[in-house]
């Protein structure tokens, strides 16, 4: 009744014939699970006592990927197809295509069924979920964003959050101390790590200010450290290196007194195993504007590889009164990208040569009032989302156009030459994801990509928006 | 998946193929329990609709039914033909995917007539399926646990107060200023009316009020379902607990008997709230009494088959007493709430003083513990009308319109491996949203009544005519078993 083509469609492997509650299924036998294709081709299709539409509500979706309406729930169905070893098929059917900032539409909003406001956000590179909201609950949104399991932590409101997989979490709050790990399944507190210091007393109940564990954006090895910035009761604070297998302290790096600004704890850590660097951030604002510092330390020797401050630091004269509202680090195209709060423009620093003043900047056109106050900035499947005031711009790469306009460059001058091999403004174009009904909702409290997908909550506004590319014309019938 | 187990049966002439292990879930009582081996060419006839019957043997394969939406009457009806459908109801709300952070509002289940429930009761659901008994006037009406249709009876009382169900099929009603348990039969097939006594009394005192009700959850035992009853006489100078054998509808003991003597109120209150620990075979009884000078309580716990006059254990209430008292079997604890203060307060039930003496106060408070005491010392109300329920691992408490749920959250022993209570609204609760939860915040009304059973909450709100259910299954249904 059905053939799946398991990938290569010039090669065809055995057809399986598969007998499902009386109905019968043809498959190829490379595509089926081991336990149904090691039967020895038989004459008489095999006997499996399963739900014949199941399968075949199966076999259609995986046929027929990123079409609309399912005939069962989502979760069924990926529970169905593990049987058939179905399940990657599947999922990858039901996953949204590859994410394009440039042409992202809302998608749905999850919100969780109780106090749904989130107060963290957690993606995985699957496109899976972790949402901390209302009072200490963390939600899990399966890769198909199936709601799959909520539970209470002992924390009141819990301000970090990462997903440690299969099964983790681990969280922290600004407001109690201890970095904690969940098991979001079974709803179970594993273990939670303090930053101790038997030297000095003063380092107790030291809360945790941002964690970074495996990058979302990509697939990592497990082994990576999670990263946690503590922050002690009277400002000192670290960064501290957790071990993800056993759970315990390895190292601490970055310790700083937190007396000045200078020296505050960072508020955003990112974890660069490629280049043996971590990178961390520090802004915040008041009346007088905003100041901040980024810093890369070496994971291996503790010591800063690069540092600069703003505002003040030795930036050009012309962006002296513009210190950046937010930064993040694009892991994949090693590049360092900020927001300036009073202009609103993006700026992108290269990590392999950073120096005084590394910073290129982009403008996006005059803005209103405010520029970036308030503006965040994050990077994702190497592009660079701001959120502004009044909508979520997205900056991408015109990659393809600089490869063939390549001779192009080369013959309007060789002063462009280093530039364009690192980062030119002229590479870059500016979008609006959002349209000005989305923008009205609120701005945009927190921002992170996962996979093909967008996560994006609002100020006081009830749970999280989900943005996805998607190749359906939505087209409206006026008849 | 040998062949020669399959099954081959021909449902109104589509051919459906299953093993015998897989009709044998029907349970004995169906028809495709006793359906031998066959082959596709000779398969069992049965007359039915093939696509109803699709569903049938999905349900039977899964252990639930897979589409989200409930069943459709058609459905129920093809099930009651393979007596499928006990088990099919049972399905739709299982006790084990009650979740109370994902509980959301999933029906308004609408009550004839203008007057507004004032008590709901859900069916024990491990038993039975989690049917709705809701009490509007002296109508008390029954939803099957598929919410698809509706039985109602006429009781004698002109408002209903205290209501248990015990089956899907019967319901007791008790009215607080009018005598005598009322049995309420949503079947016709029940025993004979003129066999057994529709109204459970008091011996001592047949025209006694019904101030409260519980009933033993019959946990697996063959024990019969037992009721209790707290009466108090016409005249309120007795009262008493009475026991009854839910089988035979006969009295089987007398518990706790008071008499007031004099003006003595304080010394004999009777229990306006029972409780049944199953795991721990105890009865919980408290009343209180409200008089200018405060509100003073007795909670005591009984164990029946020790003594019917002393009670296990006893505490008199009278600093921030109680509002209303729940017991809870799986977190071996008392929980109330304190009247003056409105906070949540547990007692463990392993740790009870065993009466006499000065023990020390059993009472912890799980909320805030300063706020609990300055609003006792000032002696504020913030407590009343609030009521609390315990249900599997949660303990609920509502607040006006809104529900608070306490969970038990474990840390790991490194941590200390203490066990925690842990506040959370189940809802948005009573934040202000702007937007589209506007109107349903205007909407709210003060809880009256409310009950758990299955994956449900119901709730009874002040001058709705309509009985709100909330389900958290939905999330949950297609959870892997």
């Amino acid at each position: 009744m059905g053939t799946v083509d398991g990938g290569g469609g010039g090669k065809s492997g055995t057809v399986k014939q598969l007998n499902v509650g009386g109905k019968l299924f043809s498959l190829e036998a490379s595509s089926l699970s081991l336990s149904l294709s090691l039967d020895s081709p038989s004459p008489t299709p095999t006997f499996v006592d399963r739900d014949p539409a199941l399968l075949s509500a199966i076999l259609a979706a995986i046929r027929a990927p990123s079409s609309a309406a399912l005939a069962f729930p989502a979760r069924v169905l990926l529970n169905e197809a593990h049987f058939y070893g179905l399940h990657a098929q599947l999922l990858a059917a039901l996953s949204p295509p590859p994410l394009r900032g440039f042409s992202v539409s809302l998608a749905s909003t999850l919100s969780p069924a109780s106090e749904p406001y989130p107060t963290a956000l957690a993606p995985h590179h699957d496109g899976s979920l972790c949402l901390s909201h209302g009072i200490g609950q963390v939600t899990y949104y399966s890769p198909a964003l199936d709601h799959l399991a909520t539970f209470r932590t002992h924390l009141h409101r819990i301000t970090s959050l990462r997903q440690l997989p299969p099964s983790l979490v681990v969280l922290g709050s600004a407001s109690a101390p201890g970095l904690h790990v969940y098991d979001f399944l079974e709803g179970r507190h594993v273990a939670s790590v303090q930053w101790w210091d038997p030297t000095d007393t003063r380092v107790s109940k030291a809360k945790v200010i941002a964690i970074a564990a495996l990058p979302p954006a990509d697939a990592a090895d497990n082994n990576s450290p999670i990263l946690a910035t503590f922050e002690s009761p009277h400002r000192e604070n670290c960064i501290v290196v957790v071990d993800p297998v056993t759970l315990k302290p390895t190292q601490e790096i970055g310790r700083q007194s937190g007396s000045a600004a200078k020296s505050s704890t960072p508020g955003r850590v990112v974890h660069l195993p490629a280049l043996g660097l971590v990178f961390a951030s520090f802004v915040s604002s008041g009346a007088f504007g905003y100041s901040g510092y980024m810093r890369l330390w070496d994971i291996r020797s503790g010591n800063v590889v690069w540092e600069t401050s703003e505002p003040g630091g030795a930036g050009r004269s012309s962006r002296f009164g513009d210190p950046f509202a937010d930064a993040d680090v694009d892991v994949k195209q090693q590049a360092i990208y900020k927001v300036c709060s009073k202009s609103g423009d993006v700026a992108v620093a290269d990590l392999r040569s950073l120096g005084n003043d590394p910073w290129v900047y982009m403008s996006s056109g005059p803005r209103g009032s405010g520029g970036g106050y308030g503006s965040l900035l994050h990077c994702h499947q190497s592009q660079v989302f701001v959120s502004r005031k009044d909508g979520l711009e997205v900056w991408s790469r015109l990659e393809e156009q600089r490869h063939n306009t390549g001779d192009l460059a080369e013959q309007s001058g060789t002063n462009e030459r280093p530039k364009s091999e690192g980062f030119d403004e002229r590479s870059y174009r500016s979008c609006f994801v959002d349209t000005e009904e989305d923008a009205k909702r609120g701005m945009i409290q927190m921002m992170e990509g996962g996979g093909d997908r967008l996560f994006v909550s609002r100020v006081e506004i009830q749970g999280v928006e989900v943005w996805e590319t998607s190749h359906l014309a939505g087209a409206i019938s006026l008849s | 998946m040998d062949a020669a187990a399959a099954v081959a049966l021909n449902v109104g002439g589509e051919l459906f193929q299953t093993t015998a292990a897989t009709l044998s879930r029907a349970g004995a009582a169906s028809p495709l329990a006793s359906l031998g081996p066959s082959s596709p060419s000779a398969p069992h006839f049965l007359d039915g609709d093939p696509r109803l019957f699709a569903q049938l043997l999905s349900f039977l394969r899964h252990g639930r039914l897979l589409a989200p939406a409930p069943p459709s009457a058609s459905l129920l009806a093809e099930a009651r033909r393979f007596a499928l459908d006990g088990a099919l109801l049972a399905s739709l709300s299982p006790a084990s995917a009650f979740a109370p952070l994902s509980l959301r509002p999933s029906a308004l289940l609408p009550l004839a007539g203008r007057v507004p429930p004032s008590a709901v009761a859900v069916c024990p659901s491990p038993p039975h399926p989690a049917s709705l008994v809701a009490a509007h006037g002296g109508v008390v009406t029954c939803f099957d646990a598929a919410l698809a249709t509706r039985a109602s009876v006429l009781t004698p009382l002109p408002a209903v107060d205290s209501l248990v169900a015990v089956s899907p099929a019967l319901a007791l009603a008790g009215a607080r200023d009018f005598p005598g348990v009322h049995l309420c039969r949503f079947s016709d097939d029940g025993p004979a009316a003129a066999a057994v006594p529709e109204v459970l009394s008091w011996p001592g005192s047949p025209s006694a009020t019904v101030l409260s009700m519980a009933a033993t959850v019959p946990s697996g035992a063959p024990s019969a379902p037992w009721l209790f009853a707290s009466f108090e006489s016409a005249r309120r100078n007795s009262s008493a607990m009475v026991a009854f054998d839910l089988n035979s509808l006969s009295p089987v003991a007398e518990i706790g008997r008071k008499e007031v003597f004099g003006a003595d109120v304080e010394a004999a209150i009777p229990a306006t709230k029972l409780g049944w620990l199953c795991e721990h075979n105890l009865l919980l009884a408290a009343g209180s009494h409200s008089s200018p000078g405060g509100v003073v309580g007795d909670i005591r716990l009984w164990d029946i088959r020790a003594s019917a006059t002393v009670p296990v254990w006893e505490v008199r209430e009278e600093e921030d007493c109680f509002a209303d008292v729940a017991a809870s079997d799986t977190l071996s604890a008392l929980f109330k709430v304190g009247a003056a203060s409105g906070e949540v307060f547990m007692a463990d039930l392993r740790r009870l003083g065993n009466g006499g003496g000065i023990g020390l106060e059993p009472w912890v408070c799980i909320g805030d513990g300063q706020r609990a005491a300055a609003a006792a010392s000032s002696r504020r109300k913030e407590g009343n009308g609030c009521m609390i329920e315990c249900y599997c691992n949660w303990v609920f408490v509502t607040r006006g319109a809104d529900v608070e749920v306490w969970s038990q959250v474990e840390l790991a022993p490194e941590a200390g491996g203490k066990k925690v209570m842990k506040r959370n609204w189940v809802g948005s609760g009573p934040y202000m949203d702007a937007g589209a939860g506007e109107e349903a915040f205007k909407e709210k009304a003060k809880i009256v009544s409310w009950a758990f059973g299955g994956s449900r909450m119901a709730l009874a709100r002040a001058d709705k005519r309509s009985v709100e259910v909330w389900d958290s299954a939905l999330a949950k249904i297609c959870a892997n078993p």
